[in-house]
């Protein structure tokens, strides 16, 4: 009787180690832009957003639409592409390569839920990352996202490319 | 009712308590089947929880433009594989556990006293202790409920983890507006479980309907064998 209640204690503890753990897990949140390809004049934009308590890392994959990639631009002459950051500074991809960044939290603990929407992103407490694409868009540069609580980071890239990101955030 | 009747009934009365006893080490296994597969899943937590706080911090391997499995994300295929077959791993060695217990329980110990016929029936009916024999067969229907409850939630995990995977590598799966996916899989694991198992529902229901019987039959008759006057000798 003693070691059933040990074993029935124990596995009060095993529950109760589970329980703790499964909402940790949920502070790891991640996001996915599939691969998009495009050609011809007008700005591309991978619109990456977070909400300040959330620490991430963005793996963005450019590949020109040259010899490595299976997609032809017919008409015109290949564009090389240039990926311009968040900070202005650009960037001529001539082959395939991967931007690994962190985009660090602002604060460590956000007060109060905060929900947000606008062109290329949308925040929720449940989805605090975002990546999205906007395409073929006319504008000289993308505008100002300026909403508490919220980080709005455009990556623009224009030219003949196919791009694919992949975000993996932590809620601190 | 003959010698041989009695000889036979009490036979009878003993092989079901050997169930009984069955069930009891069932309910003790289940303890630690439910230990053991809550132990997998933790590990399978711990292990996706470094495996993330792994690859922000020092980032991973860009599974680039084939990245269309389990919504491109994460990278390697190890961690999913893991995630799959760890709890299928705690879930089996729960299962192995468990039979090992029940099989383990040691029965048939009363077939060479039975064996001296009359004589020997009544030494075994008085040797038993009534009391300890009916709280076995009350504990025995709470764990073969209890059995049944888990290995219908063991089966429907297992579902929603297959239904998963299938939805996730071939994307055939139509998902009505009505449900997001993940109620959808839920729901439909529950129903293949259920039309699976209505089978072994229906032993279980018996079962445990005949163990109710047995425990009132037990009680009565414990009453009147203590009142019997070849027991008072």
């Amino acid at each position: 009787m003693y070691r059933q209640l040990v074993k029935v204690r124990g596995l009060l503890v095993v529950i109760l180690v589970l329980a703790i753990l499964l909402p940790i897990s949920s502070i790891f949140q991640s996001a996915y832009l599939p691969s998009v390809a495009f050609a011809g004049i007008g700005q591309n934009v991978v619109v990456v957003a977070k909400e300040d308590n959330v620490y991430a890392r963005l793996l963005l994959t450019v590949q020109p639409l040259g010899n490595e990639s299976n997609v032809t631009v017919v008409g015109g002459s290949f564009q090389p592409p240039t990926l311009v950051f968040p900070n202005g500074t650009s960037r001529q991809v001539n082959s395939t390569t991967t931007f690994s960044m962190t985009l660090p939290n602002r604060v460590v603990f956000l007060f109060g839920a905060v929900s947000a929407s606008g062109p290329g992103f949308s925040l929720s407490p449940s989805s605090p990352i975002s990546v999205q694409f906007l395409g073929n868009q006319n504008f000289t540069s993308f505008p100002g996202v300026s909403i508490p609580g919220v980080e709005v980071f455009p990556f623009t890239i224009s030219g003949d490319a196919q791009i694919t990101a992949q975000l993996l955030g932590v809620v601190v | 009712m003959s010698e041989g009747d009695v000889v036979e009934k009490v036979g009878a009365l003993m092989s079901t308590l050997d169930d009984v006893k069955r069930y009891r080490e069932l309910a003790s296994a289940m303890v630690d089947f439910v230990a053991i597969f809550a132990g997998s899943l933790i590990v399978v937590v711990a292990l996706n929880l470094v495996q993330d706080g792994y690859d922000i911090a020092y980032g991973w391997t860009s599974s680039g433009f084939g990245a269309t499995v389990l919504g491109g994300m994460p990278a390697s295929i190890l961690l999913p594989l893991a995630t799959f077959f760890i709890p299928l791993g705690g879930l089996l060695e729960g299962y192995v556990w468990v039979r090992k217990r029940v099989n383990s329980t040691k029965v048939g110990e009363w077939k060479g006293q039975l064996q001296e016929g009359v004589p020997g029936a009544v030494k075994l009916l008085s040797g038993l202790d009534w009391d300890s024999v009916l709280s076995m067969v009350r504990l025995s229907r709470v764990a073969y409920l209890f059995y049944e409850l888990v290995k219908i939630v063991g089966y429907t995990i297992l579902a929603v983890v297959l239904l998963f995977f299938a939805t996730s590598l071939a994307g055939f799966l139509p998902v009505p507006a009505l449900f997001s996916s993940q109620v959808y899989i839920l729901f439909l694991a529950v129903i293949v479980v259920l039309l699976l198992s209505r089978k072994g529902l229906a032993e279980g229901l018996a079962k445990l309907q005949s163990l109710d019987l047995l425990f009132w039959d037990l009680r009565v008759f414990s009453t009147e064998f203590k009142r019997a006057e070849f027991n008072k000798t």
